[in-house]
């Protein structure tokens, strides 16, 4: 017991190596060989934007909102795969490092840490090349409000990093809760907000599409890119849900240590 | 924490300045090694120093089932009751717990309290007035009130709804309440008696103004039935009322603005239209007018038939006339007196028959009327310009109908824009302040800062983990 007083300093070096040696495996291990994987990831936005885009000129509704399609489907897809990817993959960063548990230096928290440190960067990358290519070809200003840009980007992380937490805590205590997830992508997605501008939903729908915390990611995200949105968008919802998903992944990773460890 | 343990604290430390050289396990245990040399030499040195009556306590770094030899050497000199008490009472262990209890204190219950009693003692009462309208129009969308105007687009009264929940929450309005309405709402917000985290200047820009106003006054817009609600708060009863009454004028002046421009605009192109569709008619009915003086006759049509109807009865008269005229001459001598009075008849129908004839045909010959200055032509061209100028009148008056009928469907589809600003709950004079919610933010309070700490405790924890 007494092996571990060591000081913190120690202890955060310690953890800051552990954390971006295990950053730079994923990163390398990511798409195993080809590095063709790491196209994919850009192309997978895109192609769901042609859908949409696709889907709009065949069925010449009117725009949810805005002058826009591509803008509008564009900042929706970004703003919930941002979110939902960044959640998973982070999440899933605790099984793909099963094997680097066995080292006792390697803390299950720093498996996650470390997949959405990676995804973040990724994301990060993505995000700004669309956000240029959609200033160029619309050649027009995408992001109105900087601040809250950083806000919206921010809040995102916190509360991928939350759920991602809580999902690989949760999930690998309850194996079920995985599945749970994986049925109710779909779902989250409809609801949450990147096909129809949810402010204009009646209040009935509205009322259950609004515990959907995906859904205010897509409206802050979206806040920051139009001037005039009409939000329902509540901060305190978002940042409190995020807040609880961390507390209570941090607290389940803390009791039940030994059983996610050799659970995985 | 450095009461009675003073000799060990700068061991520990020393101790732990030294650990991060060590990197692997081989490492590790020969450092421990001649660490546990040199303190076995420290303690030594100061138990010979001080003396067997000094007091001494067992290094808690000794207690190592590996560290066998000094402890025996320990044992046998110092085993007493004493330190058996002593041991439990371990420096760093004591230290660690009270950190925990410290920081929880510091970071929970510290600012608990503090939340607590501004909620108790400080936070002014809030009164809230809630009042609900409607900006409606005569029509509404069926699609609309199927709740698919998401799907489809929105209707006109929304956007005029949106407008009136933007319009509150805008710089405008203040302007306006302090226009129209005569209230400075930054004077209500300014009040003395107000707590210092809500109280405003009464002189502050309205830029600056507007934010807090937002805090302070909600409104929520409801596109599916097209309702607005509106929540204002303020420090006192009447001054909440008093905002809601000037909120609600300036909002009904806007609609009433807005569905006026909307009218006004509507109607005006149809307007242009029914005007010059009269002038063109008038001017029609002018030339007519101008061509029945002229021709002293109310319609031509008549003049026409009365000077075929005389043609006629000359022709019929020469044709009898003539009969018995050739009658007359086979019976008698073609020098008979009466032969020759009919003869000077013909003659004299004759001239009658083609002067009839050149008034109807060709213009050869002046027109012996009642007022021949003012022949304009024969007959048949005065026709054909009268013909003219009543197909001309047709138009004229088709033109003058259709555009007035549709002033008519533009005056129905203008009263159709028209908005109405219904207010369906109206403000009432609030009894109780029911915010702030005291003991319920406390409680939120001290969730959001136990969660804070429980995060920051996790981290702490999960960081000190990895100092093995």
């Amino acid at each position: 017991m007494f092996l571990t007083e060591k000081g913190f300093r120690y202890a955060l070096s310690e953890n800051v190596r552990v954390i971006g040696a295990l950053v730079i495996r994923s990163g390398v291990t990511r798409f195993g060989e080809s590095r063709i994987g790491y196209l994919w990831t850009l192309a997978e936005p895109s192609i769901y934007v042609c859908m949409f885009l696709i889907m709009h000129t065949f069925v010449r509704t009117s725009l949810p909102f805005g002058d826009s399609a591509m803008l509008f489907f564009l900042t929706g897809v970004i703003g919930f795969r941002m979110t939902n990817l960044i959640a998973r993959k982070a999440a899933n960063g605790l099984s793909h490092n099963g094997p680097m548990l066995g080292y006792p230096l390697v803390k299950p928290l720093d498996t996650i840490v470390a997949a959405f440190l990676l995804e973040t960067i990724i994301w990060m990358i993505i995000c700004s090349l669309f956000l240029f290519f959609m200033f160029a070809v619309l050649d027009r200003h995408i992001i109105v409000y900087p601040l809250e840009f950083a806000g919206a980007l921010l809040a995102i992380c916190y509360f991928a990093f939350s759920f991602a937490v809580f999902n690989a805590t949760f999930g690998a205590l309850v194996p079920i809760w995985s599945k749970v997830l994986g049925f109710s992508n779909m779902i989250l997605m409809l609801s949450s907000g990147v096909l129809f501008v949810p402010s204009t939903l009646p209040p009935t729908a509205l009322a259950i599409v609004w515990w959907n915390p995906f859904l205010h990611c897509v409206e802050w995200f979206r806040s920051a890119t139009y001037l005039d949105y009409v939000t329902v968008l509540s901060k305190t919802y978002l940042l409190s849900a995020a807040t609880c998903f961390l507390v209570t992944g941090l607290a389940l990773e803390r009791i039940y240590r030994n059983r996610i460890i050799s659970s995985e | 924490m450095k009461k009675d343990t003073a000799p060990a604290a700068p061991e520990l430390e020393a101790e732990t300045r030294e650990q991060p050289q060590a990197s692997n396990l081989l490492d590790m245990a020969k450092a421990r090694i001649v660490r546990r040399a040199e303190r076995q030499k420290r303690r030594l040195i100061r138990e010979a120093s001080i003396g067997a009556s000094a007091r001494t306590k067992s290094d808690p770094f000794d207690d190592d089932d590996e560290d066998l030899a000094p402890a025996k050497t320990d044992r046998d000199k110092k085993f007493s009751t004493k330190s058996i008490f002593e041991m439990p009472v371990l420096p760093k262990k004591q230290r660690k717990l009270n950190w925990t209890t410290i920081s929880f204190a510091l970071a929970v219950i510290l600012p608990t309290i503090v939340t607590g009693l501004y909620f108790a003692f400080a936070a002014s009462p809030q009164y809230e007035v809630e009042t609900q309208f409607a900006v409606r129009g005569s029509s509404q969308g069926s699609l609309n009130a199927l709740g698919l105007g998401s799907l489809m687009g929105t209707t006109a009264e929304a956007g005029d709804s949106y407008i009136v929940a933007d319009y509150i929450h805008s710089q405008q309005v203040l302007q306006d309440i302090k226009d129209q309405a005569g209230l400075d709402v930054r004077s209500l917000y300014a009040h003395d008696f107000i707590d210092f985290v809500y109280k405003t200047d009464a002189v502050a820009p309205l830029d600056e103004f507007v934010g807090y106003w937002r805090d302070m006054v909600n409104v929520s817009f409801n596109s599916t039935t097209g309702n607005v609600t509106l929540q204002v708060y303020a420090f006192k009863p009447e001054d909440a009322k008093k905002i809601t009454d000037a909120i609600l004028l300036v909002s009904e002046n806007l609609v009433n603005r807005l569905s006026e421009e909307s009218r006004i605009q509507y109607t005006e192109v149809v307007n242009r239209q029914v005007e010059r569709a009269e002038q063109r008619l008038a001017a029609v009915r002018r030339q007519l007018s101008d061509l029945r003086q002229t021709q002293q006759a109310l319609d031509p049509k008549a003049i026409a038939s009365m000077e075929s109807s005389i043609i006629g009865s000359i022709e019929q008269e020469l044709a009898s006339v003539r009969t018995r005229y050739k009658a007359l001459v086979t019976a008698a001598s073609r020098e008979a007196p009466s032969a020759k009075v009919m003869e000077r008849r013909i003659v004299a129908l004759e001239a009658q028959l083609a002067e009839q004839k050149a008034r109807v045909g060709t213009g050869s010959v002046q027109k012996t009327g009642r007022n021949p200055d003012a022949d304009s032509g024969t007959l048949s061209e005065v026709m054909d310009t009268f013909t003219q100028l009543s197909l001309e009148e047709e138009f004229a008056v088709k033109a003058y109908t259709t555009s007035l009928a549709g002033l008519e469907t533009a005056m129905v589809e203008a009263q159709k824009q028209e908005r109405f600003f219904a207010t369906y709950v109206p403000p009432r004079t609030p009894e109780i302040a029911i915010y702030p919610r005291r003991i319920l933010n406390t409680l939120l309070g001290f969730l959001a800062f136990s969660a804070a700490w429980l995060i920051g405790f996790f981290v702490y924890k999960s960081i000190k983990d990895h100092a093995i």
